[in-house]
């Protein structure tokens, strides 16, 4: 936990201070996971906001302050999840919109910017990217939750409401789907 | 665990520090303060306004009751003179002089019967 379990307490007792503070605590975290999530860095903030609005709309909800971070996951993969769904349509077509000289345009202007370790990590994420991309939304956001994020099986328990046996079927099978796509990325020559 | 298994735990590894949390803009704080405040403003104006619109109906349901009131102790009380129902019914008599005055006045060729005989 990154904050007193007291604070919650007195955020959901509806002390705005004590709000402020677990926000203060946990916004850098989030926006982390989010800008995981969405893959989208100009949206992360105002996915991130949400997040915390819903916080504070349903803190008093909260069953005990010990599950406090499970349920601020389950509040941010639920954001993330609404965004996606949202924006699905209106990224395609602001994709669409690119003329493939200007997406070459772009990329260039964007790379001569870069040190080769930015460069690096830069194919990283493309790469870890274009593998995600293969799977189903719910796959990605449950690796992501599990291997990038380093949540437990017991707190993933929490965030999913689904027992442990479910989860390691769910992400048994979300790990053999990303792995078989990097089989073939490795077979393709693209690693 | 496969070689794969080991080569993807890896590349997980390193996307994850290859992106790293980023920090929040100076506006993140007020920006959030106004959204949680947005929805609440609004509330706080509906109550308001549904107070209003309460003590605003309240009284015009007092007027109503109070206009209908009126008339009728004004018109009754100029009609028969008294203040209540109660008054005006107990002094009128109207009727029963009338069926009182029908009955004990026989027209005027009116001829009694002759009982004796």
């Amino acid at each position: 936990m990154l904050v007193e379990q007291q604070l919650i307490e007195n955020a959901k007792d509806g002390n705005a201070a004590a709000f402020n503070q677990v926000v203060l605590a946990y916004r850098k975290r989030i926006l982390g996971t989010i800008s995981r999530l969405i893959g989208r860095p100009e949206d992360v903030e105002d996915v991130a906001q949400e997040v915390f609005v819903r916080l504070y709309y349903s803190l008093d909800q909260l069953r005990s302050a010990e599950v406090f971070e499970p349920w601020l996951y389950r509040l941010t993969v639920n954001a993330s999840y609404d965004y996606l769904r949202r924006i699905k349509r209106r990224h395609e077509s602001r994709m669409a919109d690119m003329t493939e000289a200007q997406v070459v345009m772009a990329d260039s202007a964007a790379g001569g910017r870069r040190s080769e370790e930015d460069e690096q990590k830069s194919e990283v994420r493309e790469f870890v990217n274009a593998l995600f991309a293969q799977v189903s939304e719910e796959d990605r956001i449950l690796l992501t939750l599990k291997e990038v994020e380093g949540l437990s099986l017991k707190e993933l328990e929490q965030v999913y409401n689904a027992n442990e046996n479910a989860l390691k079927v769910r992400l048994f099978r979300a790990r053999q789907r990303v792995l078989k796509a990097y089989q073939t990325a490795k077979t393709n020559g693209k690693l | 665990m496969t070689n794969d298994d080991r080569h993807l735990d890896v590349l997980l590894a390193k996307y994850r520090a290859a992106c790293p949390d980023p920090d929040p803009s100076p506006e993140f704080m007020p920006k959030l303060w106004a959204r949680i405040e947005g929805p609440r403003s609004f509330s706080f104006v509906f109550q308001r306004l549904g107070r209003f619109l309460l003590t605003g109906s309240a009284a015009t349901c007092l007027l109503f009751v109070a206009l209908n009131m009126m008339p009728h102790a004004a018109i009754s009380a100029a009609r028969s003179g008294y203040a209540t129902y109660t008054d005006a019914l107990s002094a009128d008599n109207t009727l029963e002089h009338t069926y009182y005055s029908a009955e004990s006045v026989p027209p005027a060729n009116f001829v009694p019967p002759d009982y004796e005989q």
